[in-house]
């Protein structure tokens, strides 16, 4: 890399938000050590410092206050329901190769079963290759899926046992080596974990250890319940600590799971893949059949003999979606894709009218007062007023978007229109007088001087707008999707904090890192467009 | 101002090409309104180079607007060939003090935009051959591609000159193209504005607060009364031989006529103008001593500013 492009990646790096990697960099092309040293400790030590001293802080504060919901959850809670959310996931994507597995083998039958019912298909006969073969992909893959089966219930089935020999008696049940090696880490990490718990609890309740008897002075008494009241404190935490040990290993079991899913041997999928487009092209034809059987039936009153099977055909021929729930991540996908929406219908509002409004004062002065009467309205304000009006005008059969989307995105337009407009309207007016001077000495005509002249000029300014607008639509969605039951992000805040169960608080602040973490990256990429379009000029 | 000197601003003999009669101007309205000239009479002929001096602030910029037809004269008329100059054209091309050069494009594009406005009709090879000839005839081939902030003062001002002679324009005004850079590009930029008139040989009206600049480069030389209502002082013609060699002109008599004659009118008749721009409010220096950024800082956070009120002046008496 020579000199030139070297600093136009870091001036890059920085652009990006990325500047900390710089010295990096900079120690590994052999500029001054101790220079770059201290901009590390500047730039990566103390950040990393400072998060240190705040999760502790987090950690220790956290365990002091204690919620219906139990102990406000630390890091490592947090971090624990995360993880479940990864793991629910992985889940959903075995359950949907197993649904899609089910249909192959229903389909594969009803092939077996009707395969007279093919001769009279009109047009070319099928081909679903060799029969033999195709069983055998079949089985091989219901067989990976037993295998997946008995790996995922390794946790359920070894969970009740009450010593290490029970439980490797349940093992030696097992018929795959895969969950024998799941158990054996069960078995040595969580299983001693969980009997000593267990018989701690029993202890408490069961034992008389704390309850007065009679003689006991008061001064004993006082010490017996303190003392219990100390146990009590102390199962807690250890129960704390068991569901989030229990939470890593289904984690491992599960992510064990989906690698064993991936291990299919690459010419089983490539025979069920030929299975599958063959059987999306043969479909179609089997619903054209039936509909000309149906039609032929009406007019000539005839009854067709195999129009059952052709129905029951085509029924294993059509392709039915995997009606899996929403998983975290179809969440965040819906919040980024309401967000967007939103956005797209204020930018494309506010970028001509700001336009407008800078290029004419009167047109400014008129629409000013309510651009600073609306500018400060909540979106928990706006929101009935959209829902109503978009209930009434909105109305479909086969609606193209869910309602609650179309009420959260105009709900986030509503709000986030303001910095664009302003900012457009103050590039558009501030635009150099010397450029107009250009534009006026050569007789540009008023498009051509928009769109040469004034329009790149306020560029910068219209894009710190952008930027100012995606950070309060992005803010406001949440508050947004909570009222509107947009299924993103604010629902799912809504639902933990509605279904308070015990993992409510951690999931929670999962859904404010998410959030966080994401504002932050729209926010780097838009600062990296506004830079962008700001030709070397400081923003 | 008397008659007669009214009439040495007039071209002598051959026909009138800019003519400014009666010109005045002024801004803003009540109380507020400042007149900027006032009867301003100019005649320049084709094919000349014409250098207004005068002080900074005194209305030189409003000057040059008003024969570009960017501003239109209060009171009497600006006019082209006879025809009254009421609104910019290309045929007027100014230089911008600070060069606007649109920060967007290259510079190839920067002429171009000028180009593909005023050559529509032309093949595409043909304006393309256009703009590199006149990019070339400021030495920035090299940089055609370049954006202006990659560019030096100088090359973006070079840029700005190349973009104004790409129109073709029938008198080129220089507003102060170059007192926004340093005394040695200033210098260079210098000879090369001339070696482009030489060249080009077309009408040039350049605005400067250096008259050095304008008795090295024009035909006359008209010095601008300090501001407001300010107005044209007596034309000098410059009769030294061309091309003038700024080391040998130094010692030229006539030149340095020219330059006391310059410069008399502006330091005395032209700058004591009634109502010209004087400080009279005593200047408060800020109670704050600058801080030696040199000086490592200490860890620990800066200090507060240093007052000048808290320094203890210390009176050293030396016996001898």
């Amino acid at each position: 890399m020579n000199g030139e492009s070297f600093n136009r990646f870091l001036a890059f790096l920085k652009t990006v938000r990325l500047g900390w990697l710089i010295p990096f960099f900079l120690l590994v092309k052999g500029e001054d050590p101790r220079t770059q040293l201290r901009a590390i400790f500047a730039g990566v030590v103390v950040p990393i410092l400072a998060i240190l001293v705040f999760l502790t802080a987090w950690e220790i504060s956290s365990k002091q206050i204690v919620t219906k919901f139990g102990t406000v959850p630390g890091p490592r809670q947090v971090w624990s329901a995360w993880e479940s959310l990864m793991n629910e996931i992985r889940m959903e994507k075995i359950k949907e190769a197993d649904h899609q597995r089910r249909a192959r083998e229903k389909r594969m039958k009803n092939i077996e079963k009707y395969a007279g019912v093919f001769n009279e298909l009109p047009g070319d006969k099928p081909d679903f290759g060799d029969t033999e073969r195709n069983q055998k992909a079949l089985s091989d893959l219901s067989k990976t899926f037993d295998e997946i089966n008995e790996m995922l219930e390794v946790s359920n089935a070894i969970s009740g046992v009450s010593s290490e020999q029970e439980a490797q008696a349940v093992v030696d049940q097992f018929q795959f080596e895969s969950s024998k090696e799941i158990a054996a880490v069960l078995i040595s990490q969580l299983l001693p974990k969980e009997i000593s718990y267990r018989m701690r609890e029993e202890e408490l309740n069961m034992g008389e250890r704390f309850n007065p008897i009679e003689g006991d002075t008061e001064e004993l008494i006082a010490s017996k319940e303190s003392l219990k009241a100390k146990e009590l404190k102390l199962i807690a935490a250890e129960k704390a600590d068991l569901l989030i040990e229990r939470q890593r290993l289904t984690s491992f079991a599960t992510r064990e799971a989906i690698d064993v899913l991936n291990s299919i041997p690459s010419f089983t999928k490539s025979i069920l893949g030929k299975l599958d487009s063959t059987a999306s092209k043969v479909g179609p034809r089997l619903d054209g059949w039936y509909a000309s059987i149906e039609a032929s039936e009406i007019a000539t009153g005839q009854k067709y003999p195999n129009r059952v099977r052709v129905k029951m055909l085509k029924k294993s021929f059509e392709y039915k979606p995997y009606p899996g729930k929403d998983t975290y991540l179809n969440q965040i996908a819906t919040s980024l894709k309401t967000v967007f929406f939103g956005f797209m219908i204020a930018s494309l509002v506010a970028i001509p009218i700001g336009i407008v409004c800078g290029l004419n004062k009167t047109v400014n002065n008129a629409i000013n007062p309510l651009i600073q009467i609306f500018k400060p309205v909540s979106p928990l304000a706006w929101l009935p007023i959209v829902m109503i009006v978009v209930g009434a005008l909105y109305v479909s059969d086969d609606p193209m978007f869910e309602i609650s989307f179309i009420n959260s995105a105009i709900t986030v337009a509503l709000c986030s229109l303001w910095p664009t407009l302003v900012n457009t309207a103050v590039g558009v007016a501030s635009t150099d007088k010397d450029f107009i001077n250009v534009a006026r000495v050569l007789k540009l005509s008023w498009v051509t001087k928009i769109t040469k002249v004034v329009l790149p000029a306020s560029l910068p300014l219209v894009f710190t707008g952008l930027r100012l607008s995606l950070g309060v639509g992005w803010m406001v969605l949440i508050a947004a999707e909570m009222l509107a039951q947009n299924p993103g992000l604010g629902k799912f805040v809504w639902d933990m904090f509605q279904n308070g169960s015990s993992e409510t608080l951690s999931m929670i602040m999962v859904a404010v890192f998410t959030i966080g973490v994401i504002g932050f990256a729209l926010d780097t990429v838009m600062l990296s467009l506004q830079q962008l379009v700001s030709f070397g000029e400081a923003i | 101002m008397n008659g007669e000197k009214r009439m040495d601003h007039k071209g002598s003999g051959t026909s009138t090409f800019l003519k400014l009669k009666g010109v005045s101007k002024g801004f803003g309205s009540g109380p507020q309104r400042s007149e900027i000239l006032e009867d301003i009479n100019l005649d320049i002929r084709e094919g000349e180079f014409v250098a207004i001096v005068g002080y900074s602030g005194a209305g030189k910029t409003t000057l040059i607007s008003l024969m570009a037809g960017l501003l239109t004269p209060d009171k009497g008329s600006v006019t082209l060939k006879g025809e009254v100059v009421n609104e910019p054209s290309p045929d007027r091309a100014i230089v911008f003090q600070n060069y606007s050069l649109l920060p967007w494009l290259t510079v190839y594009e920067n002429v171009g935009l000028a180009v593909n406005q005023l050559y529509r009709t032309w093949p595409e090879a043909k304006r393309k051959d256009w703009i590199e000839q006149h990019v070339e005839k400021v030495n920035l081939l090299p940089a055609l591609g370049k954006r202006p902030n990659e560019l030096s003062g100088g090359m973006r001002q070079r840029v700005s000159v190349a973009r104004a002679l790409a129109m073709n324009p029938k008198i080129l005004l220089l507003d102060e193209p170059l007192s926004a850079l340093d005394a040695l590009t200033r210098a260079t930029l210098q000879d090369e504005i001339g070696r482009i008139w030489e060249e080009e040989r077309k009408t040039v009206v350049l605005i400067t607060n250096d008259v050095d600049e304008g008795i090295l480069l024009a035909d006359r030389i008209i010095p601008l009364s300090a501001g407001p209502r300010a107005t044209l002082g007596p034309v000098v013609t410059i009769d030294i031989p061309r091309p003038r060699d700024r080391k040998a002109v130094n010692h030229n008599e006539r030149y340095k006529e020219i330059r006391r004659e310059v410069l008399d009118y502006l330091l005395g008749e032209g700058g004591k103008k009634e109502g010209r721009t004087t400080l009279t409010r005593k200047l408060v220096l800020p109670d704050i001593l600058p801080e030696d950024l040199n000086r490592p800082r200490m860890m620990g956070g800066r200090k507060t500013p240093r007052r000048r009120s808290e320094l203890k002046n210390e009176n050293i008496e030396v016996s001898v």
